[in-house]
């Protein structure tokens, strides 16, 4: 019944996104005729805020496919190195925009693992977001290593930041709750919608491995960490 | 001699938009909005009194069936077997698609990933793909 309700709905909500997102660009492409360079520059606008509006559905579509336990991973073997180093340069303007450092070190040879790379990527990238969005002095590093317990190898990505940190109690809910985001952020930002460590932890514990925020507390930074087993 | 494409959709705002771009991209568009109405056009298909279409844009979700039992009734036909369909949907979910997969769909598609003219552009390119294989 829940599924039913949550499949209608996507269909329903974005049948008239298509429609906006269809007319706007046709407009803009000139598909109806010339368009003034003022109204193209508001269309724009307008066009940005679709999209924003489909993201948003599709991460509610995501989440609902998560708890309903339809989120299907496609494993296929990812260079887990390269699929950070894309993040990382993905990420790097907005960094410097924030005259924040941002390092990646990584070890000179990784095994190839086992992944659903656009879930994982998906995953990663809005943890090591998170931590640019809540650092506004300093910076952010991400590591990754190979950590050999006994019984198989544990890869391990931590990404460290120098931002708002968390205090005891928002680390335990942190990626429990959907629109859980610390105090702080809810304070001082907009922008974050708390989505994202949710889906993020989702798809790392579909991949069996784990995923946990240690900070000082208030102001002294936080650390995320991945832990994705190997085999 | 430009290329048909069947498009079996309900939605008039998407038909428009549809129509308009692919004829704009030179291609030759008729539109079916109701799931009988499909069934009926395979039937005369399959009696020799229509013409196939190069390719059949379907979606899923339409007043009166859903889509993929057309795509069935297609694929089961020795006459209509080798048309090719795109699924062209908002319905996202991960075992329609297996299904769309396994009754040998060309493609799968989210209508809100693409604009007017990347569908086209898209569609295009298929064709030209297909063209040059064959």
């Amino acid at each position: 019944m829940k599924s039913q309700f949550i499949m209608a709905t996507q269909h329903h909500l974005r049948t008239p996104l298509t429609a906006m997102k269809g007319y706007v660009s046709m407009i803009l492409e000139g598909d109806f005729g010339e368009v003034s360079p003022k109204t193209k520059e508001k269309l724009k606008g307008f066009q940005s805020s679709i999209e924003r509006l489909i993201n948003l559905v599709n991460e509610f579509l995501d989440i609902s496919q998560i708890q309903l336990g339809k989120g299907i991973l496609n494993l296929k073997k990812t260079k887990i190195g390269d699929l950070i180093s894309e993040i990382v340069e993905e990420l790097k303007p907005e960094a410097q925009r924030k005259n924040l450092y941002f390092r990646f070190e990584k070890p000179s040879s990784l095994p190839e693992i086992k992944a659903d790379k656009e879930k994982l990527r998906e995953a990663i990238f809005d943890i090591v977001d998170n931590a640019i969005r809540y650092t506004q002095r300093g910076g952010v590093e991400v590591k990754l290593n190979i950590n050999p317990p006994a019984g198989g190898q544990r890869l391990n990505i931590i990404v460290k930041d120098t931002g708002i940190g968390l205090e005891k109690e928002e680390k335990k809910r942190l990626f429990g709750e959907i629109f859980a985001r610390g105090k702080k952020a809810k304070e001082v930002y907009t922008l974050g919608r708390g989505i994202g460590l949710f889906i993020a932890r989702n798809i790392i514990e579909a991949h069996r491995g784990k995923v946990w925020a240690e900070s000082g507390g208030r102001n002294r930074g936080s650390t995320f960490f991945i832990e994705i087993p190997t085999g | 001699m430009p290329k048909k494409i069947l498009l079996i959709e309900d939605e008039l705002q998407l038909i428009d938009i549809y129509e308009t771009i692919l004829k704009k991209t030179g291609f030759k568009v008729e539109t079916l909005r109701y799931g009988f109405e499909a069934q009926q056009r395979l039937k005369e298909i399959i009696e020799g009194k229509r013409e196939k279409p190069d390719l059949i844009l379907l979606d899923l979700i339409l007043p009166d069936m859903n889509g993929i039992e057309i795509l069935k009734e297609a694929k089961n036909n020795e006459a209509t077997k080798e048309i090719p369909f795109f699924i062209l949907t908002n319905y996202s979910d991960s075992d329609l698609e297996e299904i769309s997969k396994q009754l040998k769909a060309e493609k799968y598609i989210i209508k809100t990933e693409f604009t007017p003219s990347q569908l086209a552009k898209l569609i295009d390119q298929w064709f030209r793909a297909k063209n040059t294989k064959s």
